[in-house]
């Protein structure tokens, strides 16, 4: 039975909005109820971002839904290409115009010709699949239909871009920061675009100039193929959580792009990692073994549980994937795909927690108000209920997420 | 103040109509095509109200976006103790939407029912169930004898109602359904339609209380669904809000009740003139009350008028009747440029010639499209903005910021004493704002 007594997971076309709303200068129209663009825009606040794209909204009524009457739509390309602010406008259909059978690929492309701007269709309704579906459909529309060659073709191997880092991404400022750090000690690089948290269309659209794409989320692995056949930029997927995930996340990186490791930077964060290590082991040297659950995004889930399951000897019992199973996500290990479940219900998560009763709980904001018990608990992913971020100091990914992943463990179980 | 002499030339004015040619709502037209933000839609409308009411569960049938925004709301509405989150949700598939979802939505009342045991269950339905026409209605009816919940039905359909109000006003009117015959206490009132809190701080209540009346319940802001039950026993309604119109006229064509309409007005006219017909209903002699409170109000506003006189204004949203409270601030000396009205009500062509009276003609647009709007701000340079706007875009052209929510729970003559107050604060404080943040939830 779909009936919720909390939230019920986001849609493919939330996905969408939530992936397009982050990028300055782009503009999205949707193509539905005023009311659900003025709801959406409510929400933008839990996600921790701003609202940098220009968002707007047609507002249908009887005419479209009864009469079939789709001129709104058109008039409101034309009227939005006029204003010259905008070289690439997004259009969002929703669940009422998919319903009603409305065509609005048809009327983009009708549209086009008397348009400067170019026009995009995210079609899906919110009818599709999960939020994550929506973001990866707007990383491939991306790669494929905005970001435009560099005029002389020549990449500048300084840079990289990232794809897959977004708003539903809870603790992406801090996690990109973190990213750029390593990637400057280690290799020397600087960050151009990502796609497409804290961004502009100005930095998507000039992306073909970096030399290298870091895929951060399985989600962004179309869109990395897509920049490969176009542009020829190497990609890695992979995000480095844990001490080791990340010296691996480092090593796959330089062997991928053919990188030579900042070896010293490298030795420093291995020293560390080592200090970090001994002192957790000497504070468990006589307590009972520790169990733990993880709940958010694809990525998140799994690399965490490898964190905590082979780094520090925490037992993951219950991963929740918070969006439905893509194509791309491979589980490596057996054992990980009995562990990790995709888009449980509300219920099931609950006999779940219940049944296994974690010590560590690294969930999104609702999952840890749904099951109150665990000694840890820790908001690590969405929908979030009350939290506020603001810096970008505290991330959970790169040695400084290990590092500061651990230091609330240790403190919570004192 | 520069006088802005040829506005037609201005973007989007065009597409406007001027007061004087509004008759019906479709002469409200947009600024623009593209809208931002847009109005709210009626589930929004049924949270707002809903969410206040003890012993009642919502169920929501519609899509996974709109169940998660309104769930949304309704959490943080508790959680800053504003309401109760008492929200479910019934999420419809592909398959639902293709083959019908009634059997799962008899199953999920059913569950509500025998888990949680609500006094009522509120079944709403959204865009999408209307459009696709399952009768939602006829399996609440089958579904009677086999839960101990009342039930009720409320259909929001966004597409066939541009705006949140008739969410609340359907709301409110379905409660009826759910009332029981009683026996009339007489001494007792009861408040439809004010949807603050603290009932008990407004003018309204003092005057009732002090003459030895009972509010028997403030419907939304303060009731349960047994309140709501023993709503018929109060001696007379009171609607302080027009969208508890239909309410009051189901209650009055079911159980007989009177009610008396005390709109939170902002003219001191049509205030004095509702409590002399609460005190005939009510047998309560309040003209010297009238006199003196009357006067009272009139002196303190001539204080703030001053400062207002003679500034030019847009009327952005606001929780008062648009046309209403925009013949207020004319009647202060200030000048209307722009109107925004979500619709056009009973009695609003009254309120409009008395702004047509002053000599002036503002144009008129359509409600909560603030985009097109900001592009016109450095050239008509209005003098203040009242409703819901960015401070700091208003602040940065040292524009008055009027924002109204905070006394719209008020009813009586503190209402406009309490709005010319905030006004003058307002232009005062101009020079030096402080901006509070951007509001654009409608209450």
């Amino acid at each position: 039975m779909s009936l919720y007594k909390y939230l019920p997971p986001p849609s493919d076309r939330m996905g969408v909005l939530w992936a397009l709303a982050s990028i300055k200068g782009a503009c999205v129209l949707e193509y539905g109820p005023a009311g659900t663009t003025h709801y959406g825009i409510e929400s933008y606040g839990k996600l921790n971002m701003d609202l940098d794209a220009s968002l707007f909204t047609t507002d249908i009524d009887e005419d479209e839904v009864i009469m079939g009457d789709s001129g709104r739509l058109g008039n409101t390309l034309l009227e939005l290409d006029r204003r010259n602010e905008f070289s690439h406008i997004f259009v969002v259909a929703s669940s009422v115009s998919s319903i009603i059978g409305t065509d609005i690929f048809a009327i983009c492309q009708e549209v086009q010709p008397n348009c400067r701007a170019r026009l995009h269709c995210f079609t899906g309704g919110g009818l599709k699949g999960s939020y994550s579906l929506g973001v990866k459909e707007v990383l491939t529309t991306l790669a494929r239909d905005v970001v435009a060659p560099v005029p002389d073709g020549a990449r500048d191997m300084g840079y990289y871009n990232i794809l897959g880092s977004n708003a539903d991404c809870y603790n992406y400022a801090s996690d990109i920061a973190e990213v750029e750090r390593m990637m400057e000690g280690c290799f020397g690089l600087k960050r151009h675009a990502v796609f497409t948290a804290q961004s502009s269309m100005e930095a998507i659209t000039s992306a073909s100039r970096s030399g290298y794409n870091l895929v951060l989320r399985a989600e962004g692995l179309p869109a990395a193929k897509l920049l490969k056949e176009r542009f020829g930029q190497e990609y890695y997927y992979g995000v480095p959580y844990g001490y080791q995930g990340t010296q691996n996340w480092l090593r796959g990186v330089a062997n991928k792009f053919g990188l030579v490791v900042n070896a010293p930077y490298v030795e420093r964060e291995a020293k560390r990692q080592k200090d970090h290590l001994l002192r957790w082991r000497f504070s468990r040297r006589a307590g009972a073994p520790l169990t733990a659950a993880l709940a958010g995004n694809y990525d998140l889930v799994v690399n965490l549980a490898r964190f905590l399951g082979q780094e520090l000897s925490i037992k993951p019992v219950a991963a929740f994937v918070n969006h439905g199973r893509g194509s791309e996500p491979v589980l490596e290990d057996p054992a990980e795909e009995g562990l990790v479940k995709f888009a449980l219900s509300e219920g099931e998560k609950e006999a779940q927690l219940n049944a296994t009763r974690p010590d560590i709980v690294l969930a999104d904001g609702l999952l840890l108000k749904m099951h109150q018990p665990g000694r840890v608990r820790l908001q690590v992913s969405h929908p979030n209920l009350s939290q506020i971020l603001l810096t970008s100091h505290l991330p959970l990914v790169g040695f400084n997420g290990a590092g500061y992943l651990l230091e609330k463990i240790m403190n919570s179980l004192q | 103040m520069k006088e802005v002499n040829n506005l037609e030339y201005l973007p989007g004015v065009e597409r406007l109509k001027k007061l004087s040619q509004v008759s019906t709502k479709k002469d409200l037209r947009q600024l623009s095509h593209a809208l931002f933000p847009g109005t709210h839609c009626p589930l929004f409308g049924v949270a707002l109200t809903a969410s206040l009411i003890d012993d009642l569960v919502v169920l929501i049938i519609g899509t996974d976006e709109c169940a998660y925004y309104t769930k949304r709301f309704t959490m943080n509405r508790e959680a800053a103790g504003e309401g109760r989150d008492n929200v479910y949700s019934f999420v419809m598939a592909e398959h639902d939407i293709v083959f019908g979802a009634g059997e799962k939505v008899r199953e999920a009342i059913l569950h509500l029912d025998r888990v949680y045991g609500p006094q009522a269950i509120l079944i709403v339905t959204t865009c999408v169930p209307e459009i696709t026409g399952e009768d939602f209605a006829s399996i609440a009816i089958s579904l009677k004898d086999s839960v101990k919940a009342s039930l009720a039905v409320v259909r929001t359909e966004h597409f066939r109602c541009n705006n949140h109000l008739p969410g609340i006003e359907r709301t409110l009117a379905a409660l009826a359904s759910i009332m029981l015959p009683q026996t009339v206490q007489a001494n007792s009132v009861n408040i439809l339609g004010h949807r603050h809190h603290g009932i008990e701080r407004t003018e309204l209540f003092a005057v009732l209380s002090a003459r030895g009346l009972r509010i028997n319940l403030s419907l939304p802001s303060k009731c349960s669904v047994e309140l709501i039950r023993q709503a018929p026993q109060a001696a007379l309604n009171i609607v302080t809000d027009f969208t508890a119109l239909p309410l009051a006229k189901e209650m009055q064509e079911r159980f007989g009740m009177e009610y008396v309409y005390f709109e939170k007005y902002a003219s001191l006219e049509r205030i004095a003139t509702a409590y002399r017909e609460l005190g005939q209903r009510l047998n309560l002699d309040l003209a010297e009350f009238i006199l003196t409170s009357r006067e009272r109000a009139e002196a303190a506003i001539n204080g703030y008028q001053e400062v207002l006189d003679g500034k030019s204004f847009i009327y952005g949203n606001s929780p008062l009747l648009a046309f209403e409270g925009a013949a207020f601030f004319t009647s202060l000396g200030m000048k209307p440029l722009i109107i925004s009205a979500r619709d056009v009500y009973e009695h609003d062509d009254v309120y409009m010639a008395e702004i047509l009276r002053h000599g002036v003609d503002p144009w008129v647009s359509m409600v909560a499209n603030i985009a097109p709007l900001q592009k016109l701000y450095p050239v008509l340079r209005p003098g203040m903005y009242i409703g819901h706007e960015n401070p700091y875009t208003l602040a940065r052209l040292g524009i008055a910021h009027v924002v109204l929510d905070g006394i719209a729970f008020k009813l009586g003559f503190e209402l406009p004493v309490a709005i010319a107050r905030l006004a003058a604060e307002a232009v005062k404080a101009v020079a030096q704002p402080r901006p509070e943040g951007v509001r654009h939830v409608a209450l």
